[in-house]
C-alpha cells in the first residue's frame, strides 16, 4: 500500500509541473508538424514509413529526453528538504521510495511515449508508404522505449548520488549526449543513443519483404521479377497487377503465369504501343512466407520496348573511360543483398554471379544464386541467399568493368555490412537501467537524511 | 522491558563532527521522557538515529524489542515522530497530505478519512484544509505536523522541538497535549526550552556535546541537586529587609543566607525538610511587615540542576571519559540511567 501510495503522490505533483505539462505541448505541436509533414512526402513515395517514424522516435532520444531528464534528475533531489519529515519518517522504506520515484517517473514517461509513439506508428502504418511489419514497428518502439527506461533511470540515480537537481540534470546531460562517442570509440556502439538513431531505420524496415527487382515489357506481355519465391496463389490473380499509361488510359491485364525458377510473373493479353511510359502497380501480393510486398515495390515504371534492349551494342570495343567501378552502398534482407553502384556496369559481366563473393560472417563463403543487374538503377540483385541476420556480410566484386571498359580496383571493390542486432540494444539499455535503478536504491538506502 | 534502548550510539559525520558519543539510554514504557541540552547538544541527530533516518557510525538502537535500520518501516509503524519546524510536501493540502501519511501506515480509508477530518479539527486547520502546505505559517505547518504525527495513534510519540517558534498560545496548547498524550503514550520530546520540559515530563535525559550526562526521573533531578534552596522575593523598605536578613541566617536549618536587592536565596542544611523552613521563613516576613511577591519555584531549581550538571560535565570532561572507558563500563551505564 505504501508503494501505491507513494507512486499516486508523485504521479500527482508530477502532474503540477509546468515541466510536464510543457512537455506535452510542445510534443503534441511538434509531432503534429513532423508527421504531417513527413507524410506530405512519404505519400507520393519519396520517404518510406520507417524513416518517417524513426525521425518521431528519435525526437525522443535527442529532443524530448531533455524534458525525460529533467523530470527525472530532479525526483529525489527536489525533495531532499522534505523527503525525512514528510515521507520517510512514515511506516514506508527508502526502497520502497526510490522505487515508486522509478515506477511513476518511468509509468509517466512511456504513457507520454507510447500515446505519441504509437500514434505516429500507427499514422505511418496507415498513411505513409509501408516498408514495416507490426513486428517491426513493435521492436522498434521496444528498443526507444527502453532507452527511456534507461534515461529515467540514469536521472534518479543521479538524483539520489548529487543531491542536488542542477548537478544531477548536468550529469545526466553528459552522459547521454556527449558519451556517444565515446561509447563509439570503446566499442560498445550499442550503448549509444546515437547509434540507435542511426539504426532505428534500418530497423523498423521489414527486410523480410520481397521486393520487384525488374520490370520489362514489350508489346504483348510484361515482365515482373521478384527478389524472394512468391506465394503461387496470389501471384497468378490478374486484379493483383494494374498497368497506367501516362495519358491516363489503363490496360487490363488478361492472364499472368509465374515462373517460379526465374522469380518472375509474366503478365500476359495485353496490348501495349511500343515506346510507352506506363506504371505498374501491384497490390496484395506476398512471398512464400507470407511477408507482404515491400511497400517501395509496389509501384514500377517501365517502358514498352519493341524487343529486349541491348545494353552493349554488338561488337562494340570498351571506351576503356569514366569512373572505375565501385560500391556505394549495400543493403540487406534474409535473402538478397542489393549493391548500388557509383556508375553503370557491363551487363553482361554484372549478371555473372561467380563475379561475386558474399561471405558472412566474413571468411564464410556464401552461395550466390541469381545476380541481376539493372543498368537504369545501376543496382545488382544478388539473390537467393541465406544470410544470419546477427552476422555481418561483406560483398566482393570481382572481374566487372564498367559499361566503358574501366576495370574495378581492390578500392571499391568490397563492402561490409553488419545488421542491427536487436538483443544487443536491449542488452545495452537495459542492463545499464536495471544497474542505475538498483545502484539509485542501495545509495539512498546508505545516505543519512 | 525498556521500550527504547540504545547502546553505545555514536554518530561521527564524515569523520569532521561528533554529534552522539556512546550513548547509552533506556526509556521505558509510560514515561514522558524529556530530551534536554543546549543547542548544538546531539538532541536532533540522536532522534533521527532512533527513528532510523540516519545510520549509526557505531552502536545500535533498539525500539520495541527490534534493532532499528533505515527501512525499519514497521518500527515506524507504531511511531508519531513531530520534526523541528517540519517541512511537508508543499503541494499538498493538509487533507491531501495526511491522507498520504494514512496510506504510508496501511490504514483503510473508512479509518483514515474521519480520522483526519477529526484530527484536523482537533489542531485547529480546518479553514485551511484545503490551501497548499507552502502557504501555512510555521505555527499552522507544526499544528499539522502534530495531526500527521497522531495519524497511526502510535504508541510512542517522538517530538523534536515541538515549541521551536510557536507564539505563547500555540506554546502553551502544544505543552498541555504532551501532557495530555502523555497519560496514554510513552513521550520522548526534546527541547533547548528547560521549562517546557519541567512543565510536561517526569523523566529526563540531559545532553551536552553528544553525550547524555543525566537520565532519570525530573523529581530525582532536583532533590539531588536543587532540593535545599529557597528563593524569596520580598517587598518593604530596606531597613526591614536587612533585619529579616539577619534574624533569617541565624534559624535552625539555614546555612546561608544571600540578599540580591528584592530576592533572597536561603540555603539549608542537606537533609534538612523543605517545608518546615519555608514556613518560619514566610512568619518572619510577616513579623517584620514584608510583602512575599514569590517563592522559589522548581522551574529555578532544575535550571539550577541543568547549569551545575553541564558546568560539572566539563570539567570533569576528562575524568569522566576515562572513567567510561574502564573495561567493566559500568559507570557509563550507571552515569545515564536511572
Amino acid at each position: 500500500m505504501a508503494l501505491s501510495a507513494l507512486c499516486k503522490a508523485d504521479l500527482n505533483s508530477l502532474g503540477r509541473t509546468w515541466v510536464f505539462r510543457g512537455w506535452l505541448i510542445a510534443l503534441a505541436i511538434s509531432e503534429l508538424l513532423t508527421l504531417s509533414g513527413a507524410l506530405a512526402s512519404g505519400r507520393s513515395g519519396a520517404i518510406p514509413a520507417s524513416l518517417v517514424l524513426s525521425m518521431s522516435l528519435q525526437g525522443f532520444l535527442f529532443v524530448w529526453s531533455t524534458f525525460v531528464i529533467f523530470l527525472s534528475a530532479g525526483s529525489v533531489s527536489a525533495e531532499s528538504d522534505m523527503v525525512t519529515d514528510g515521507i520517510l519518517s512514515r511506516a514506508c522504506t527508502r526502497t520502497q521510495y526510490i522505487g515508486a520515484k522509478l515506477i511513476s517517473r518511468m509509468g509517466t514517461v512511456l504513457a507520454v511515449y507510447a500515446l505519441f509513439g504509437g500514434t505516429s506508428a500507427l499514422v505511418c502504418w496507415r498513411y505513409a508508404a509501408n516498408d514495416m511489419t507490426p513486428a517491426t514497428i513493435l521492436t522498434g518502439l521496444g528498443v526507444v522505449a527502453l532507452a527511456l527506461v534507461l534515461l529515467v533511470a540514469l536521472g534518479v540515480a543521479f538524483s539520489v548520488a548529487s543531491n542536488n537537481t542542477v548537478f544531477a540534470v548536468i550529469g545526466v546531460f553528459l552522459l547521454w549526449y556527449v558519451a556517444s562517442p565515446i561509447f563509439a570509440f570503446l566499442g560498445a556502439d550499442y550503448l549509444a543513443p546515437a547509434s540507435l538513431a542511426r539504426n532505428l531505420p534500418l530497423m523498423l524496415k521489414d527486410l523480410n519483404a520481397p521486393q520487384v527487382v525488374q520490370v520489362t515489357a514489350d508489346t504483348k506481355s510484361m515482365t515482373v521479377y521478384f527478389s524472394k519465391k512468391m506465394d503461387s496463389a496470389v501471384v497468378e490473380a490478374p486484379e493483383c497487377y494494374a498497368i497506367e499509361a501516362a495519358d491516363g488510359q489503363t490496360a487490363s491485364v488478361a492472364a499472368v503465369t509465374y515462373d517460379a525458377a526465374a522469380n518472375s510473373a509474366i503478365l500476359g493479353g495485353l496490348t501495349l504501343k511500343e515506346g510507352a511510359n506506363l506504371t505498374l502497380t501491384l497490390r496484395g501480393l506476398r512471398d512464400k512466407g507470407g511477408s507482404p510486398l515491400s511497400a517501395a515495390s509496389e509501384v514500377s515504371r517501365v517502358v514498352v520496348q519493341g524487343s529486349e534492349p541491348s545494353a552493349k551494342p554488338a561488337g562494340a570495343k570498351p571506351q576503356r573511360k569514366g569512373p572505375a567501378p565501385a560500391i556505394l552502398s549495400c543493403s540487406l534482407t534474409d535473402t538478397s543483398i542489393r549493391l548500388e553502384m557509383n556508375t553503370e556496369l557491363d551487363p553482361d559481366e554484372a549478371d555473372i554471379t561467380a563475379n561475386y563473393l558474399v561471405e558472412s560472417p566474413p571468411g564464410k563463403t556464401l552461395d550466390v544464386r541469381q545476380a541481376i543487374y539493372r543498368p537504369r538503377t545501376r543496382q545488382v540483385l544478388l539473390a537467393g541467399l541465406a544470410l544470419d541476420r546477427e552476422s555481418p556480410v561483406r560483398v566482393t566484386m570481382t572481374k566487372v568493368r564498367s559499361a566503358t571498359g574501366v576495370e574495378m580496383r581492390p578500392k571499391g571493390s568490397t563492402l561490409t555490412q553488419a545488421q542491427v542486432a536487436v538483443w544487443r540494444y536491449l542488452l545495452g539499455f537495459g542492463g545499464p537501467a536495471v544497474l542505475a535503478a538498483l545502484l539509485a536504491m542501495a545509495w539512498f538506502r546508505r545516505r543519512d537524511l | 522491558m525498556a521500550l527504547l534502548q540504545t547502546s553505545n550510539l555514536t554518530k561521527i559525520y564524515n569523520n569532521r563532527l561528533i554529534a552522539v558519543n556512546g550513548v547509552n539510554l533506556a526509556v521505558e514504557p509510560g514515561w514522558v521522557f524529556g530530551l534536554l541540552g543546549p543547542n548544538g547538544a546531539g538532541k536532533t541527530t540522536m532522534l533521527k538515529l532512533v527513528m532510523g533516518l540516519q545510520s549509526p557510525t557505531a552502536g545500535s538502537v533498539t525500539l520495541f524489542g527490534e534493532k532499528v535500520s533505515a527501512n525499519a518501516s514497521n518500527v515506524r509503524q507504531r511511531i508519531g515522530y513531530l520534526p523541528t519546524n517540519p517541512k511537508f510536501p508543499p503541494t499538498l493540502t493538509p487533507i491531501g497530505y495526511l491522507d498520504l501519511v494514512g496510506q504510508l501506515f496501511g490504514m483503510d480509508a473508512d479509518l483514515r478519512k474521519p480520522r483526519l477530518a477529526a484530527l484536523l479539527r482537533a489542531v485547529d486547520l480546518l479553514g485551511a484544509a484545503a490551501q497548499p502546505i507552502k502557504t501555512l505559517s510555521t505555527g499552522m505547518t507544526t499544528r499539522l505536523g502534530i495531526a500527521a504525527a497522531l495519524m497511526n495513534d502510535p504508541e510512542l510519540l517522538i517530538w523534536d522541538e515541538p515549541t521551536a517558534g510557536l507564539d505563547p498560545a500555540a506554546r502553551k496548547y502544544t505543552l498541555d497535549l504532551i501532557r495530555e498524550l502523555g497519560q496514554e503514550k510513552t513521550i520522548i520530546v526534546s527541547s533547548h526550552i528547560l521549562s517546557d520540559i519541567d512543565r510536561v515530563c517526569d523523566h529526563v535525559g540531559i545532553m551536552h556535546d553528544g553525550k547524555v550526562i543525566y537520565c532519570g526521573s525530573v523529581a530525582d533531578l532536583k532533590r539531588t541537586i536543587g532540593r535545599n534552596t529557597i528563593e524569596v522575593e520580598l517587598d518593604g523598605p530596606e531597613a526591614r529587609l536587612a533585619s529579616w536578613e539577619a534574624e533569617a541566617r541565624v534559624l535552625a536549618p539555614v546555612r546561608a543566607v544571600q540578599r540580591t536587592g528584592a530576592w533572597v536565596s536561603v540555603a539549608l542544611d542537606p537533609d534538612a525538610t523543605l517545608a518546615g523552613p519555608l514556613a518560619t521563613i514566610l512568619a518572619l516576613a510577616t513579623q517584620h511587615e514584608l510583602e512575599v511577591l514569590s517563592v522559589t519555584s522548581a522551574r529555578a531549581q532544575t535550571e539550577d540542576a541543568f547549569l551545575q550538571l553541564l558546568e560539572a560535565d566539563q570539567a570533569n570532561g576528562f575524568s569522566r571519559a576515562y572513567s567510561e572507558m574502564a573495561p567493566s563500563g559500568d559507570g557509563a551505564v550507571g552515569a545515564v540511567q536511572s
